[in-house]
């Protein structure tokens, strides 16, 4: 749309457009800035962002050490929260692992399917996809939670592993869609270009269609691995029974209800919250296309 | 030519071994989920003991003996019209906004989008600190300002008020962005055509923007209204449905019933199936009349 504005108007849009930016910012600014502060500074309010141990800092009262204090103590294990081993360092291994064999997972049983439904012949191919059309409608998620959970109890798989591949069965089918769409676009003369030059079916997937469909894997990838870090109730419930092997989220979380309705240990929780939030953040700066793009074109064209 | 081919029987092997992962990981943990609820609302088991056939016994028992059921599903809906009341419009000005040549367009888009990187349990831990009574960065700007603190969480209006803005913080962007896409795929000739009959910018708006917009904005709203429904993290993390129950929402009641929660054990089991049931009812029959009463603004000139 083009328009042509005056000056006044431009003045008018971009304060109000600056505003939404600052409400955007303020509750992850202060998360920020809180974690650096006391728990006694947090309790007693004001509106002052900054932590008393950052003025210090100038003045050679505090340490860089000091500044950090309670990320310090989450890593370290003192926080004795999440039971009495809060080790965020290990929560954090635990969300890359999770995430990345999601993301694996995902990708790798996305592409082969997407290949086979849009270029195979086989018999119970329509019924199959149809199976994948009518459960992306029912849309699984939190309302089958409750079996899920059963099913995972009897195979005995409820841990880090067995999370990475419950994620990636209720992943969606909306990944499917996406990549036979892409896959659509691949001229089927390459295909039979590798036939002749003696590529079997699965050989021609492996070879020509799964490099060449690299960039909607690729969306895929950071969209699943996104998920799968930011997912809370299912971690929450397969990981129930287990102190050290939980993920980021559900260890924050875990922080808040211990704190309980005494004293809060508002500045561990919100050094969690950062831990959690961070990776994210500076994964969609460096890859902010990717995303948009990704989430437009799952949502608008799927 | 389709029926002529013969099926190759090494080709066709190939074939379900390569759609075996994907498949294995519906059925398991989508289909027989869905399966089990289906079956289990028309029995009674409390998860020791035995499995009693009770017939239509579980949906009598929701119909008429559910009040704190029902009160959560009006929760949902006033939650779901409450933030999107003032969500969509936002987005769709800030659309709007974006979609003309503004200098920095991609900076706000960025920024405005940010937080549905975010984690929803996280946000649910940030806004909990965000407002709460002692300490609370909300209070203390309201104290800043000579108002009074207000106790958010220990009524039920405001706490519900409280959820619905750390939603809409949330998902603003995320819809603002399906909107740009939308507006991005207005063909520009359109409004030259229009500019050069003389139509002025809020005519062209009308005639032009908001018709062509139409698909675009039934599918987003769609979206928004079927995620607010099913909305189950941001609810348990943030308040839980505290204060009794006046915030508790369709899935966190199902979650419920299910896992129990502080001091209530988990219920009988086909309960909760039936339960489930009609919620995902209720979700379709949403879903039929939305499409119904939007069919209009589907179909546009095309």
């Amino acid at each position: 749309m083009r328009m042509r504005m005056s000056i006044p108007a431009k003045i008018v849009l971009y304060t109000f457009l600056v505003i939404v930016v600052i409400i955007t910012f303020i509750p992850l600014f202060y998360t920020l800035t809180a974690s650096f502060k006391t728990n006694m500074e947090i309790a007693g309010g004001g509106v002052n962002p900054f932590p008393a141990t950052f003025a210090k800092l100038f003045t050679g009262d505090a340490t860089i050490a000091d500044l950090f204090d309670n990320y310090i103590q989450v890593f370290s294990g003192n926080g004795g929260w999440v039971g009495t081993k809060g080790n965020f360092f290990g929560y954090t291994l635990n969300s890359t692992f999770v995430s990345l064999l999601t993301v694996f997972f995902v990708v790798l049983f996305t592409s082969m399917s997407a290949y086979v439904f849009q270029r195979g012949h086989f018999p119970g191919q329509k019924f199959l996809y149809w199976l994948f059309l009518a459960t992306m409608f029912i849309g699984a998620g939190s309302i089958t939670i409750f079996p899920v959970l059963r099913i995972t109890t009897k195979v005995g798989i409820n841990n880090l592993f067995g999370l990475a591949i419950v994620q990636f069965g209720t992943a969606g089918a909306s990944n499917l869609f996406l990549t036979m769409g892409y896959i659509k676009t691949i001229s089927t003369e390459l295909d039979q270009a590798a036939r002749i030059d003696g590529c079997s079916f699965f050989s021609t997937w492996w070879r020509i269609i799964l490099p060449l469909s690299k960039p909607i894997l690729g969306t895929i990838a950071l969209i699943t691995f996104r998920g799968s870090w930011n997912n809370y109730l299912l971690p929450s419930l397969m990981l129930a029974k287990s102190q050290t092997a939980t993920t980021l989220v559900v260890a924050v979380v875990k922080l808040q209800s211990m704190g309980g309705a005494g004293a809060s240990q508002y500045n561990l929780m919100m050094a969690g919250t950062m831990l959690a939030v961070m990776p994210m953040l500076i994964l969609f700066i460096a890859m902010n296309r990717t995303f948009v793009e990704g989430i437009t074109a799952g949502a608008v064209k799927g | 030519m389709k029926k002529k081919r013969k099926l190759n029987t090494v080709r066709t092997i190939q074939s379900y071994l390569m759609i075996l992962g994907s498949v294995t990981g519906l059925v398991v943990f989508v289909v027989i989920p869905l399966v089990w609820i289906v079956r289990f609302c028309l029995f009674s088991y409390k998860g020791w003991g035995s499995i009693k056939l009770v017939g239509f016994e579980n949906f009598i028992r929701v119909f008429e003996r559910s009040p704190k059921y029902w009160k959560a599903v009006l929760n949902t809906f006033i939650f779901a019209f409450g933030k999107l009341i003032v969500e969509i419009p936002l987005a769709l000005v800030l659309a709007f906004i974006l979609a003309s040549r503004l200098k920095g367009r991609s900076f706000f888009r960025a920024v405005y989008f940010m937080p549905s990187m975010v984690s929803v349990a996280i946000i649910g831990v940030i806004f909990r600190y965000f407002f709460t009574h002692q300490g609370g960065v909300i209070n203390e700007f309201i104290k800043l300002f000579g108002g009074e603190p207000v106790m958010w969480f220990s009524n039920g209006t405001t706490a519900m008020i409280v959820i619905m803005i750390a939603s809409i913080w949330q998902n603003f962007g995320i819809n603002m962005l399906f909107f740009m896409t939308g507006l991005q795929s207005i063909s520009p000739d359109l409004y030259e055509a229009a500019s050069i009959d003389g139509a002025s910018n809020t005519r062209q708006f009308f005639t032009i923007t908001i018709p062509l917009l139409g698909p675009v904005l039934q599918m987003v709203l769609m979206n928004a209204i079927l995620g607010s429904l099913k909305v189950t993290d941001l609810v348990l993390t943030l308040t839980n449905g505290r204060p009794a129950g006046e915030t508790e929402v369709m899935m966190t009641y199902i979650y419920k019933t299910f896992f129990g929660a502080e001091g209530m054990a988990a219920q009988d089991y086909g309960y909760g199936s039936a339960l489930t049931v009609v919620t995902a009812l209720i979700l379709g029959v949403v879903t039929i009349i939305y499409l119904r009463t939007t069919k209009k603004s589907g179909e546009v000139y095309s």
